[in-house]
């Protein structure tokens, strides 16, 4: 296929993609991490129907990269967010203690394992531990959303669920930062430790974000505000990926910055929100074309079987932990868990940067466990958020009374989705 | 301090915006040198970056002097550009040439858009003897200023007398030539409107289509005077007629389908136009139609037949709002500044007499056509830019006569160097005179 035919299936996905982020999705139609797109994409591929082949993906690696980072910017933006409500800081704090936990885990059983398995230590070993806990960590916000919208569900667990899935993103984020820190880079003309190019990616990112801040004044419906925009996310991301740093980790910190300092900070959240599922999912049919089951080994498989074991190990601990905090949560504490397994965007996105960044083993480590990951979150996540959900009386209809009428952390608004009208509403007004 | 709009802009905002830029050059310059050696995609993705940011940046600090933007987004492509600070490298403009259909299409399409009947019935008189004169007058006469200078031009060593009136009656045809974009893009900054810019968009668009047709039946006269083996063909006048009765019909279909799926979706717009941008322009460069007469048509068609013109010109403004920075700004990355700097003595003297011939021709028109003192005295300002559209014809004429193209191509692009820079800055300082920007005429 010629790169004119592969920019136009893009182009076609790209459109599915904005129809969906129209609202769809949380009419209950596609998956809420997308990953049916990466395997659409995979039976495309030259290891499959051979319709895309390698030489003709390759050309679009900037557009890839370009679009990573993009939506890294707008999780970031969308950071500490449900919606219009600011999270509270005891959610943000409970969500980022349980990922942290959920990595530093699966980080040690895949150490551990890496003992036994394989004759890696040091560096490599601990490079590979990381990468496959930096996309084993994450709950993706779309999976409690599309439970909570599709199911009507509202509660304490629900509101609970939420602000854990929102407030965690920016662990596997710093994970990312500090892995591409770590991996050995070529020659550039400073040398600097790695804890240096860790506050590099996060300088790179906190300046490009107050650049953006000054300089977008005006609404976005201006078209210099949008020139400033993008200029400041491709340069940010440009410069980030010449130093060999994380450009999604450069740019999800951009995208914090504009939402702390900017001005319009409503306004772009509202609009890049909109971007965000017409960027990736282009980018999870390239990732799919690429990805190269065929020579991952059996020490690879093994691997990746036991961080998806450690996974629903500790996102189990996470929801008996929940259970000690929110009273609605100990009717089914494990579905609690369980309901956290769901990776979506973000994880799918750093394990893309990892693959097209790292070096070639790290990446395919991360895609497998990320694919892995995600397919197995969406088909068990789902089913438990709502049983979990179901047994604490929180979704319309199921006639269960609610256990304990209690606060919640965020007890900013009376439902999860009433403050905010779907795109799709928004778009037609 | 205040725009076009209206809009204030105070000193510190002008402060932090000079900041930002020189941020954004030092960044880049650091960069580069900490990191000289870099990847394809890190550098295309920079530079992209860069270009639009500094640009953007650029062009709001020149409205302190009043200059056109298109001014600010030339001028970061020439300064960043290999020729002059080597922050975009040629590799890279040679990559972001892909904008230029994408950028195409929307000048073409936003052009049809704008060619609303009632304002072509009012303009009418004007536009067709502002036509006549300068499809006459200015080619013919540029054609004799070029045979003058053919001694000082080494690329024409060797032809015949009958071969080198060819070739100045090719250069002839190209100096005839304006710039839709350029039009456009001082247009969309300024919100002009009145009779310079209704005059202006007219003459632009509809040139356009005499200019394709004149190089056409030049080019056919051309090959036996060039070549002693090759006569006369009208089989060319067959190809041309295939491409314009192909293009209006194919843009009038594609006018009517656009208006269809605004109609019925609405949405999604952006996706829909760069759809068109890149995929139907390949599948109109296949059909060999014109892209641009195509476009053009297809827009003509949404804003006179439809009631979906509004709708369809938003987005295209939306979009090509972005898409025009990065645009000029290649383009500006693109000038051969050590070419211009050789042949700028013949290249000044042959803009100078364009322009001057322009101005008397549309001195002429105005007077047949009764036109009102505004036109008469300000309406020559937006017929000096030149720029894609006029590469673009350069490009055919290289392929065509590849003995003397490549030279005669150097030429026209270090005379769009300079048309490119000075036509929009005269076209906005006309607009502001007659006062088209600052109060709108209704």
């Amino acid at each position: 296929m010629s790169a004119l035919w592969l920019l136009l299936t893009l182009l076609v996905v790209a459109y599915f993609g904005s129809i969906l982020a129209g609202g769809r999705t949380i009419a209950g139609f596609g998956l809420p991490s997308g990953v049916e797109w990466l395997l659409v994409g995979f039976a495309f591929g030259p290891q499959a129907l051979g319709i895309f082949d390698s030489s003709t993906i390759r050309q679009f690696e900037p557009l890839a990269i370009v679009a990573l980072a993009w939506g890294a910017m707008v999780i970031g933006l969308d950071y500490g967010h449900a919606g219009r409500r600011r999270i509270s800081p005891r959610g943000l704090l409970l969500g980022i203690a349980l990922t942290t936990l959920c990595l530093a885990g699966v980080g040690v059983a895949v150490l551990v394992g890496l003992r036994f398995i394989s004759h890696l230590s040091g560096l490599d070993a601990y490079l590979i531990a990381g990468t496959v806990a930096t996309v084993s960590c994450e709950t993706t916000r779309q999976a409690i959303r599309w439970v909570s919208e599709r199911y009507h569900a509202d509660g304490p667990l629900a509101r609970c669920l939420a602000d854990i899935a929102d407030g965690e993103d920016i662990v596997p984020v710093l994970a990312l930062v500090t892995l591409f820190a770590f991996v050995p880079r070529a020659e550039t003309l400073v040398a600097i430790v790695p804890p240096g190019w860790l506050a590099i990616t996060l300088g790179v990112g906190l300046m490009f974000g107050l650049l953006g801040s000054v300089l977008i004044r005006r609404s976005l419906a201006h078209g210099e505000s949008w020139g400033v925009l993008i200029g400041v996310a491709l340069l940010g991301t440009g410069i980030a990926a010449q130093l060999q740093l994380s450009t999604v980790g450069a740019l999800f910190c951009v995208g914090l910055t504009l939402t702390i300092f900017s001005r319009k900070e409503l306004e772009l959240r509202q609009s890049l929100q909109r971007t965000e599922r017409p960027v990736l999912l282009p980018v999870l049919l390239l990732a799919g074309a690429s990805i190269d089951f065929a020579h991952a080994g059996t020490s690879t498989w093994l691997v990746v079987l036991i961080a998806l074991g450690a996974r629903v190990l500790f996102k189990g601990l996470a929801g008996l932990l929940v259970a000690t905090r929110v009273r609605a949560a100990r009717a089914a504490p494990f579905s609690v868990g369980l309901g956290l397994m769901p990776a979506g965007n973000l994880t799918l996105c750093v394990a893309l940067s990892c693959y097209m960044s790292l070096p070639a083993e790290l990446g395919q480590f991360a895609l497998l466990t990320a694919v892995v990951v995600t397919l197995v979150g969406e088909l068990v996540g789902p089913l438990a958020l709502r049983r979990a959900l179901h047994r604490a009386g929180e979704i319309a209809g199921a006639g269960v009374t609610a256990l304990v009428a209690e606060p919640a952390l965020t007890a900013a608004e009376p439902t999860l989705t009433a403050a905010e009208p779907t795109l799709s509403a928004k778009e037609s007004a | 301090m205040s725009t076009a709009t209206g809009e204030h802009k105070g000193f510190v905002l002008r402060l932090s915006q000079a900041a930002a830029l020189g941020v954004v050059f030092g960044i880049l310059l650091l960069v580069n040198w900490v990191v000289p050696s870099m990847q394809l995609a890190a550098d295309t993705i920079t530079c992209v970056g860069f270009l639009l940011l500094a640009a953007v940046l650029t062009s709001e600090l020149l409205e302190i002097v009043r200059l056109p933007h298109l001014t600010g987004y030339l001028l970061v492509g020439i300064v960043a550009g290999p020729h002059v600070l080597h922050l975009v490298p040629h590799k890279v403009v040679v990559q972001l040439e892909v904008v230029n259909a994408l950028t195409l299409s929307l000048i073409a399409l936003a052009g049809g858009l704008e060619l609303k009947v009632q304002m072509l019935r009012e303009t009418a008189r004007s536009l067709t003897w502002a036509t006549v004169f300068q499809s006459s007058l200015v080619p013919v006469l540029m054609a004799a200023v070029f045979f003058g200078f053919a001694g000082q031009l080494p690329f024409l060593g060797g032809l015949s007398w009958p071969g080198l009136c060819a070739v100045a009656a090719l250069w002839g045809v190209l100096a005839a030539s304006r710039s839709p974009s350029a039009t456009l893009g001082i247009l969309s900054q300024t919100k002009a409107s009145g009779p310079i810019a209704k005059f202006a968009l007219g003459f632009v668009m509809s040139s356009d289509v005499v200019v394709i047709l004149l190089l056409a039946l030049t080019i056919t006269f051309a090959r036996p005077l060039l070549s002693a083996t090759d006569g006369v063909s009208l089989d060319s006048l067959l190809v041309l007629g295939h491409e314009i009765v192909g293009s209006v019909t194919l843009g009038t279909t594609l006018g009517l389908l656009l208006a269809l799926y605004l109609r019925l979706v609405r949405g999604h717009v952006l996706l829909v136009l760069l759809f068109l941008g890149f995929g139907m322009t390949e599948a109109i460069r296949y059909l060999r139609f014109d892209p641009l007469l195509t476009f053009l048509i297809a827009g003509f068609v949404v804003q006179n037949f439809t009631k979906q013109g509004p709708l369809l010109m938003h987005s295209v403004e939306k979009t090509s709002s972005v898409v025009f920075v990065l645009f000029f700004a290649t383009a500006g990355a693109h000038l051969d500044v050590p070419l211009l700097g050789a042949l700028w003595p013949v290249a000044v003297a042959l803009c100078a007499a364009r322009a001057l011939f322009t101005i008397g021709a549309h001195w002429l028109g105005a007077r047949a056509a009764r036109d009102t003192p505004v036109i008469k005295k300000w309406g020559w300002a937006p017929l000096i830019s030149q720029a894609g559209l006029t590469l673009g014809l350069s490009v055919v004429v290289e392929r065509t006569f590849p003995s003397f193209g490549a030279g005669f191509r150097a030429l026209v692009i270090a005379t769009v160097a300079i048309n490119e820079v000075i036509g929009p800055i005269l076209f906005k300082l006309a607009l502001d005179k007659t006062g088209e920007t600052v109060h709108p005429v209704k």
